[in-house]
């Protein structure tokens, strides 16, 4: 087994625990005035002091100190020419590190930006990034790692620049990439997450993750984007939140047990591998470990199957298969002349006036073609992709023929972008199907070999066996979209064909994209010929269209035939849209909202009494509704009541004296019982439920429940018991009661209580608070 | 000297035990919003205020009347007494807030208050195991019919010779019930001698 299926096979059964941050202690060393990968060649103990910590506290990765070892980076210190010594040695360090212990420990050589991003981030270029980081990777691997890791980095091209030097240099090699995501989920470049998964997804990683910038609670919403996004492993590092220069030194918010709280959420959430960045150090992750000893690892659970055609552009993305496609086609200068020329001048203006126009008209993709390729070089075809991607945040369609100008194209281009297109025959094949493993994107293929079949089962035929050629060297099915070709009818093409194979290919779970206005090539009525068969194709299962936005005809054509096929008049309200604004205000415990709606009653001249019953007290008999049928928890009704209580009191204030309550419940715990945390939640529960609460305490003699009783009569009795030595008071109370001749209906709970004891007593049992209120209820209806 | 050495780590309970214990029966993504942040304010300030104490002591079965051992537990060679405590300010700290009509924060710190000392038990329990091997699974009076009273007894047993324990952790003679709550009495029965 390669070491790569090893450390695969390692996740799926166990949670890694990853080293931590390394600046913070190196400053607290007085190192912080040495760049930090001259430390390997400078004080190489004190690197490996605190990566043997790391060891001790259980990680089970350790990072190689060359974070900052890229040549571009190196440079900057004038360290270039020690890169090989740098990292021979970091690597030599951490070996040292983990020598002492029998446990494997991972050595991963560390990767991060060259400092120089390429454009339109920064001024640097695709390739030269791609240069720096394929040399980090060779002398890493030459030094002996175990795997790489790219991370903290902000821009997704020079993610993927990092991904494709790794993949150039070894297939084998365990790779994880992260990026840095601000509280949005989006880094510093405008990469969202989903964008960050559909892009690095493609690039043959082993793990995707996040690192750095939010610690801990702001990593955790994005970890869980991230998770719905990718099926990859996951790997969380965050920083132990915000750092807090002191004029001195730099401190950070989050200690070993906060930042250690997050782990169990990380590891439902999906990580296989936690570790910390900036500011954590040894004792954070000796916590992490502790509090995932027994915690069963992410790669023991189902994942919810991620989007698998997801076309993205640096910042959003559309699912193909989700809704339906509209693909802007006028991006193509053939037979526009002002286009053309303009283009062929490297004037973007004409070009970016039709995206931004498409964009308005609903275009969910824009097509890119240059009509006769051989006026374009490859840098004319990099600045086209780059004015386009600043232009509009829509993903795009490279429908570009030439070898050389697609493969720049894909370098250039920041998301996961729609080949358009590849026939099937072996040539286009062979020469198309690496470029898409290599740069990642959804491949159209051209239900055509050198030839066009005439039948529809001809055609299928050929896209079955272009997909098995590209399963065969790892191209799943679902990096495919077919275009089952429409033709000139004006030519005696026959669209039946064209809808039979789109038929066979929806028959066979393929997505299907049609050039429509390919059909009415040369016809008159152009517009009604493109409708009418959009409609009969989206009837058929059509996934996507490559058609002109601009044409209302076919633009409301197509709503309604999708608005026929779907039967989706309006979206259906969420449960969660549904809930009473109050009752969501009161389960959210936004207490200043629940405040100004009340006032608002009051102020449109509700009175004080109705507010507190029908509008506040009828909103929390909502939520005491939701907890009995336990579609929200304790805690959701005890905040619920925190929230709504002083509000209450503000109203009674207001009422001169009148109450209003379902009952009156006289609670209890028992003499010699000083366990009074279940009375106190019940206590809380039944006021929450509209229950008046007479809270006698703990401890609380039988005479004294009888005096009260009669002196306040409630309506029923609550008793708690927790000990057995202290549940036989229960009955005392009950005996006390029924000597007087009282006849209050008696309810009890506690640990020591069960049904039937209670039954001996003569009393009812209600085993938590949701079963007390929903016996109170019962009692007080009859 | 039967005090053992306990790490800040040994009562930091698992988020989802503690989240379980509080209610939450279902995923921690669930529990969302400000309650999850009341929560983990609770588990960091019940942290801060726990004063963790865990003592041990060791007898051989000749030392103990058998009526001092509950049925399961008799027959072996050795027998520990223990005492876990997380101290008196998590009981304050929570009839605080109850007082203060604060339940949620309350009933947040009760529930990391249990799990709390059942972690400083685990882990020192399972600390032991690793020195010693084999024995019966950790016992507290109260469970299996074996009357929870024994539970001054066994505080006496656990605490011996650690001078000022009582002045901490005390058991009411009627009811076994300890004082701080967060405390647990229990033992385990060995099955070789400890040297």
């Amino acid at each position: 087994m390669s070491a790569r299926d090893e450390f695969r096979l390692s996740l799926k059964s166990r949670t890694l625990i990853l080293d931590g941050g390394y600046g913070a202690t190196f400053f607290d060393q007085g190192l912080g005035g040495v760049p930090a990968e001259l430390l390997n060649l400078e004080h190489p103990e004190a690197v490996e002091r605190l990566q043997r910590e790391y060891v001790d506290a259980g990680a089970d990765i350790l990072l190689a100190n060359t974070f900052c070892g890229n040549r571009p980076k190196l440079e900057e210190n004038s360290l270039e020419d020690k890169i090989r010594e740098i990292h021979a040695s970091a690597v030599k360090i951490a070996r040292r590190a983990s020598a002492h212990v029998k446990r494997r420990v991972l050595v991963f050589g560390d990767m991060t930006s060259t400092g120089r991003l390429p454009r339109p981030a920064g001024s640097g270029s695709f390739r030269d990034c791609l240069a720096a980081y394929r040399e980090q990777a060779e002398i890493l691997l030459e030094a002996g790692c175990d795997g790489l890791i790219i991370e903290t980095m902000t821009d997704i091209k020079e993610l993927k620049a990092a991904m494709i030097a790794v993949r150039e240099v070894s297939g084998d090699i365990p790779l994880i990439a992260h990026m840095a995501f601000d509280l949005h989920g989006t880094t510093l470049t405008g990469a969202s997450v989903e964008v960050f998964a559909a892009v690095a997804g493609d690039l043959d990683a082993d793990v995707l993750g996040m690192n750095c910038l939010v610690g801990p609670a702001g990593m955790l919403p994005n970890l869980r984007r991230l998770a719905s996004a990718t099926d990859l492993p996951l790997c969380a590092a965050p920083n132990a939140g915000d750092p807090v220069f002191d004029g001195r030194r730099t401190t950070y918010e989050a200690g070993a047990s906060e930042f250690s709280l997050y782990a169990e959420e990380f590891i439902e959430a999906g990580a296989s591998i936690i570790g910390g960045c900036c500011g954590t150090k040894p004792e954070h992750i000796r916590a992490v470990a502790a509090m995932l000893k027994g915690v069963a690892p992410a790669g023991l659970r189902e994942r919810k199957p991620a989007p698998r055609q997801r076309l993205t552009s640096r910042t959003s993305f559309f699912d193909l298969g989700g809704s339906f496609c509209v693909i802007g086609e006028r991006i193509n200068p053939t037979g526009k002349k002002r286009l053309r020329d303009s283009m062929r001048a490297s004037d973007w203006s004409v070009m970016l006036d039709e995206v931004a126009s498409q964009g308005r008209e609903g275009a969910n993709v824009l097509d890119v073609n240059f009509g006769v390729e051989k006026f374009f070089t490859e840098e004319s075809v990099a600045d086209a992709v780059i004015a386009i991607e600043g232009a509009t945040s829509l993903p795009l369609s490279l429908d570009i023929q030439s070898i050389g100008l697609l493969e720049r194209a894909l370098e250039e281009y920041p998301g996961r972008a729609l080949i358009n297109s590849s026939a099937c025959d072996d040539e286009s094949l062979s020469k198309k199907l690496p470029l898409l493993k290599k740069y990642g994107g959804v491949m159209m293929l051209l239900a055509m070999d050198k030839d066009i079949p005439e039948s529809a089962a001809g055609r299928f035929s050929v896209v079955k066996k272009a997909l098995a050629r590209a399963e065969a060297i790892g191209l799943s099915r679902d990096r495919f979209i077919v275009d089952p070709l429409a033709m000139s009818v004006g030519a005696g093409c026959d669209h039946r064909v064209t809808l039979g194979t789109l038929g066979m290919c929806e028959e066979a779970g393929l997505s299907t994209a049609l050039g429509v206005s390919n059909l009415s090539h040369g016809m008159p009525n152009r517009s009604g010929i493109n409708a009418a068969f959009l409609s009969r194709a989206v009837d058929g299962g059509l996934s996507a269209a490559i058609l002109n936005s601009g044409d209302s005809v076919v633009m409301e054509t197509l709503y309604g035939a999708l608005l026929l096929k779907t039967g989706k008049l309006e979206d259906r309200l969420s449960e969660e849209t549904a809930l009473d604004p109050l009752v969501e205000a009161l389960l959210s415990g936004r207490s200043k909202t629940v405040s100004a709606m009340v006032d608002e009653k009051l102020a449109s001249g509700m009175p004080p009494i109705e507010a507190s019953q029908d509008f506040l007290g009828s909103a929390m008999e909502k939520v005491g509704a939701l907890y009995e049928s336990k579609k929200i928890f304790l805690p959701h009704i005890l905040f619920a009541a925190e929230t709504a209580f002083p509000i209450f009191d503000r109203l009674n204030g207001m009422m001169e004296g009148k109450t209003a309550s379902r009952g009156k419940v006289l609670l209890a715990t028992v003499e010699g019982d000083i366990h009074d945390i279940g009375k106190n939640i019940v206590a809380t529960v039944l006021r929450a439920g509209g229950f008046e609460v007479i809270d006698a305490g703990k401890n609380v003699s039988s005479d004294e429940i009888l005096r009260q009783a009669k002196e306040r009569a409630p309506d029923i009795i609550g008793l708690s018991a927790m000990m057995t030595t202290t549940v036989g008071r229960v009955s005392d109370v009950a005996a006390a009661l029924a000597g007087e001749l009282i006849n209050i209906p008696v309810i009890c709970g506690g640990a020591s209580m069960n049904d039937e004891l209670a039954g001996l007593f003569g009393v009812r049992y209600a085993a938590d608070s949701n079963e007390a209120l929903a016996l109170c209820r019962r009692i007080v209806e009859g | 000297m039967p005090i053992i050495q306990t790490a800040i780590e040994d009562v930091m309970p698992r988020l989802k035990a503690y989240l379980a214990r509080a209610g939450y029966r279902s995923a921690l993504k669930d529990v969302q919003g400000e309650a999850m942040a009341v929560a983990r304010d609770v588990y960091e300030e019940a942290l801060a205020l726990a004063e963790p104490l865990a003592a041990v002591s060791d007898y051989r079965a000749g030392e103990l009347d058998s009526v001092m051992l509950p049925e399961k537990l008799r027959g072996r060679a050795s027998y520990s007494a223990m005492l876990f405590s997380l101290g008196s300010r998590i009981d304050a700290a929570i009839e605080g807030y109850f007082g203060r009509g604060e339940p949620l924060r309350a009933f947040f710190m009760d529930s990391w208050g249990s799990e709390a000392v059942e972690s400083l038990a685990r882990n020192v329990d399972g600390r032991l195991r690793a020195e010693r091997g084999s024995g019966t699974i950790r016992f507290a009076p109260g469970y299996g019919g074996f009357d929870v009273r024994h539970n001054g007894a066994w505080l006496w047993l656990a605490s011996r010779g650690a001078e000022g324990i009582e002045k901490s952790i005390s058991v009411d003679a009627g009811t076994g019930i300890i004082i701080p709550r967060k405390s647990i009495i229990c033992m385990i029965g060995w099955d070789t001698l400890e040297d």
